[in-house]
């Protein structure tokens, strides 16, 4: 599957993905004279930055930063690649200045340490050849504060008898506001609905694929629902703690928090 | 644009104070959210060679904390203790950690400058914050818009947690004091203490050469205690481990570097505590 964020450093890269799902210092998180990862919070620890492409959420810490960047990359122990689901400065500057190829607006959460990975930093998109794109829509619905969230049945295809929101497959060129639109109606028999937001994809990966999930927050006027068969419960929620504590279909909370703030 | 050689990460403690409203463009990330959030002046998180690039052109992208937009906090955090010494690094820290990249908007307790720089320094370590607001006390937060914001709080546990959670050190080989380097009151302050109760392993004290220069008195009483005091560097950039294996700090900011930077283990505890321990 393709996916297109945005340019930051032009130039090609291809190798295996090292992805930290925290927020990384290349000060103090990484060895400048070999390109170990020494922050334990990325959970790749002693893993070397070389000849990898490095995904992480974005840059934090010190703003030497940059200048380790361009070090390890003098040193030939620096990343091939960077993808970030939002660009610091610190990080961009290094990249631009080590000419690492980079690119942004990914979002992160979605790689896997030991993907196969192929980056175009001038057309600001990469290419995962192993892993297949299912595209779906997702529609929190809102009433009064809380949202609905639903246990999907035993028939389904996947993810039985996990809690989800109203969600469908996104098939051909359909519209995904409209198919949000569809799959409320199929499956709550709710109506009058009110559309409030949409929110960039998410990307959830279940093994070798990757469900971009677009999400919708729509009001609705009512809290009753008529399930079909896809799904054998409902519940109105408060979004927030009480999803924490369900079995839920991946990044549901992330889903939710896409579309609410 | 000219130079000055300060060689201090702590410029605004020196006289480079940029006004309210005043377009810079700094790196050094406490030196950043100190300008951004305490002085009202207006700079992005810098890596070293853009700041470098910018004072050579004169100019700096206009984007991120230079905008009106880009100012605005994106999630209140309501601090429910009284915080005093260290306290203000713990704040820094955990909500750095909770608060990412985002720009926070503090509530329920006040500082001074000192304060504030330490909570900016250790709130920039652990995230990746360049600002944040105070209510009350900081310039801009009076006009911060943050109605229908999320809000988290911070209580005194959490602020327990994070010190023990940051601690891993169970004996120190040296009281190191910086990270951002000290002011000349916190280095006049930090002389009286030791004077009045001598510790028994060496204080090294970070400060800028402006600082200890015009301070040298204190200096004295320091080093004739067994303690340094260095200026042009900090405790995370000096090679402690040529000489140390646990440092003991009150600086957040330190404790998170000491760690990888300088392979030290580390207490996190007050100075007074730390001075009483050590005596």
């Amino acid at each position: 599957m393709k996916i297109r964020g945005r340019r930051i450093v032009p130039g090609h890269a291809a190798g295996d993905v090292l992805a930290s799902p925290v927020p990384f210092s290349f000060v103090g998180g990484a060895d400048p004279a070999t390109g170990k990862i020494l922050d334990p919070s990325t959970g790749v620890a002693d893993e070397r930055l070389a000849g990898r492409i490095f995904a992480f959420p974005h840059g934090k810490g010190s703003t030497v930063g940059s200048y380790v960047i361009y070090g390890l990359a003098k040193r030939e122990v620096g990343p091939a690649g960077i993808v970030n689901a939002s660009a610091e400065g610190i990080v961009a500057v290094g990249a631009i200045l080590a000419g690492i190829p980079m690119v942004d607006r990914i979002d992160t959460a979605g790689l896997r340490t030991g993907d196969r990975i192929v980056l175009d930093g001038a057309r600001g998109t990469v290419e995962l050849p192993g892993v297949r794109a299912t595209p779906v829509v997702t529609a929190v619905l809102r009433n009064r504060g809380r949202i609905l969230i639903v246990r999907r049945s035993e028939k389904v295809g996947s993810f039985r008898g996990r809690w989800s929101a109203i969600s469908g497959h996104l098939e051909g060129r359909e519209d995904p506001k409209a198919r949000a639109v569809q799959e409320v109606r199929e499956e709550t028999a709710l109506r009058r609905l009110s559309f409030r937001a949409a929110g960039a994809p998410i990307l959830a990966r279940h093994d070798a694929t990757m469900y971009v999930v677009h999400p919708f927050l729509f009001d609705v006027p009512s809290r009753r629902v008529r399930l079909d068969w896809e799904n054998v419960e409902h519940r109105w929620v408060h979004p927030g703690e009480e999803l924490d504590r369900l079995q839920t279909v991946p990044r549901l909370k992330d889903v939710v928090a896409a579309v609410l703030r | 644009m000219g130079v000055h050689a300060s060689f201090s990460c702590t410029p605004y403690l020196i006289g480079v104070r940029p006004g309210l409203g005043e377009h810079v463009a700094w790196a050094e990330s406490n030196a950043v959210c100190f300008a951004n959030s305490v002085l009202g002046a207006r700079t992005n998180r810098e890596g070293g060679p853009s700041a470098l690039a910018a004072a050579i052109v004169g100019a700096t992208p206009e984007y991120g904390l230079h905008t009106d937009e880009g100012r605005k906090p994106t999630t209140v955090v309501r601090v429910t203790t009284k915080p005093r010494g260290l306290d203000f690094s713990l704040i820094g820290l955990v909500a750095g950690e909770r608060v990412g990249e985002g720009l926070p908007y503090f509530r329920g307790f006040r500082g001074t400058e000192e304060d504030l720089k330490w909570l900016g320094a250790a709130l920039a370590s652990s995230g990746s914050c360049g600002m944040f607001h105070l209510d009350g006390v900081t310039p801009e937060a009076r006009r911060a818009p943050t109605r229908g914001l999320p809000s988290m709080m911070i209580t005194r546990r959490d602020l327990v947690a994070a010190k023990r959670s940051y601690t891993d050190g169970d004996e120190a080989d040296v009281i190191a004091l910086g990270s951002p380097q000290l002011s000349e009151h916190e280095v006049r302050e930090i002389a009286h203490r030791v004077e009045r109760t001598p510790p028994r392993i060496p204080v090294w004290v970070f400060t800028s050469r402006t600082v200890r220069d015009a301070n040298l008195e204190a200096v004295g009483i320091i080093e004739r205690h067994g303690g340094r005091v260095l200026a042009d560097t900090c405790l995370e950039v000096t090679l402690l481990e040529h000489r140390f294996g646990t440092v003991a700090t009150p600086s957040g900011k330190g404790a998170y570097y000491l760690p990888s930077l300088c392979k030290q283990k580390v207490i996190l505890d007050d100075i007074d505590r730390l001075l009483e321990r050590y005596a």
